[in-house]
């Protein structure tokens, strides 16, 4: 990601800028929910969407490539484009597709919980950092969220794919 | 090395960097007060998938569709710049 003032790139996940003139800067970052309309409608009835007004052909075209679910589904799409601006091979520790809960921290430390061992509706909980962490699984949208036992927040977390989070946090430790 | 000690500066390979001179590959949604509307009124499926955040406790919503096109949502919320990246 290159911001249009100092024309330095930025790593879009951990808020980082890896080439130029502000490189080693980094912007506070926080999570956000993925979640599904009647999801967010039962817990936030009032709920406000911010809608584009710019629906270009490319925009309704990408809707349609990217119109099957990726919330709780396994298997990837990795063309071999993409494949190429990849820099080494992928963390063989779990499949490439699996997708999980990454959760994270400023100082990069970085922990994986594979969605396939949370079941719909339920939760576990995780000593990570020295603290508790309670992982939930939503009723409605299947969605993993992490929170602190202790009722200070929650930490940054991001649903992804096994791959671009083992790219991110090279040797992350995984739950099992 | 430590993970700590693995900042973007080393994790990412530059030499595959692929950098437009000008404008966007995908332009970044950029929005005011007129493009909020109730969820409930969107004409959406329940089924379909969104992006929430909060800023200083002030919640709002993107459709996952729309940002798989911008990839950045770029505003301010109760006082506060953000950016939403997908």
């Amino acid at each position: 990601m290159r911001d249009d003032e100092s024309r330095g790139l930025w790593d879009h996940i951990t808020g980082e800028c890896f080439d130029g003139p502000l490189e080693g800067k980094r912007l506070p970052f926080w999570g956000v929910d993925m979640t599904t309309v009647e999801a967010e409608l039962a817990d936030h009835p009032d709920a406000i969407l911010i809608q584009s007004d710019n629906r270009p052909w490319m925009m309704r075209m990408m809707s349609v490539v990217f119109s099957r679910s990726f919330i709780n589904k396994k298997g990837t799409m990795l063309t071999r484009g993409f494949r190429n601006t990849m820099s080494k091979a992928i963390d063989s520790r779990l499949p490439e597709g699996e997708n999980g809960l990454g959760v994270m921290d400023e100082d990069n430390n970085a922990k994986f919980y594979p969605i396939s061992l949370i079941e719909k509706g339920g939760s576990i909980t995780d000593e990570w950092q020295g603290r508790t962490l309670i992982i939930e699984r939503g009723r409605i949208d299947g969605t993993p969220r992490a929170r602190w036992a202790d009722g200070k927040g929650r930490p940054m977390q991001l649903l992804t794919r096994w791959y671009g989070f083992s790219f991110t946090y090279p040797g992350c430790d995984i739950y099992e | 090395m430590t993970i700590k000690e693995q900042s973007a500066a080393t994790r990412i390979d530059r030499s595959k960097k692929s950098i437009r001179k000008e404008g966007y590959a995908f332009e970044p949604l950029r929005p005011d007060a007129r493009n909020e509307i109730p969820l409930k009124r969107a004409r959406l499926s329940p089924k379909t998938e969104l992006i929430a955040f909060e800023v200083n406790g002030v919640r709002r919503v993107l459709s996952v569709k729309e940002m798989v096109y911008h990839h950045v949502c770029q505003g301010e919320l109760a006082g506060e710049p953000y950016l939403v990246t997908f």
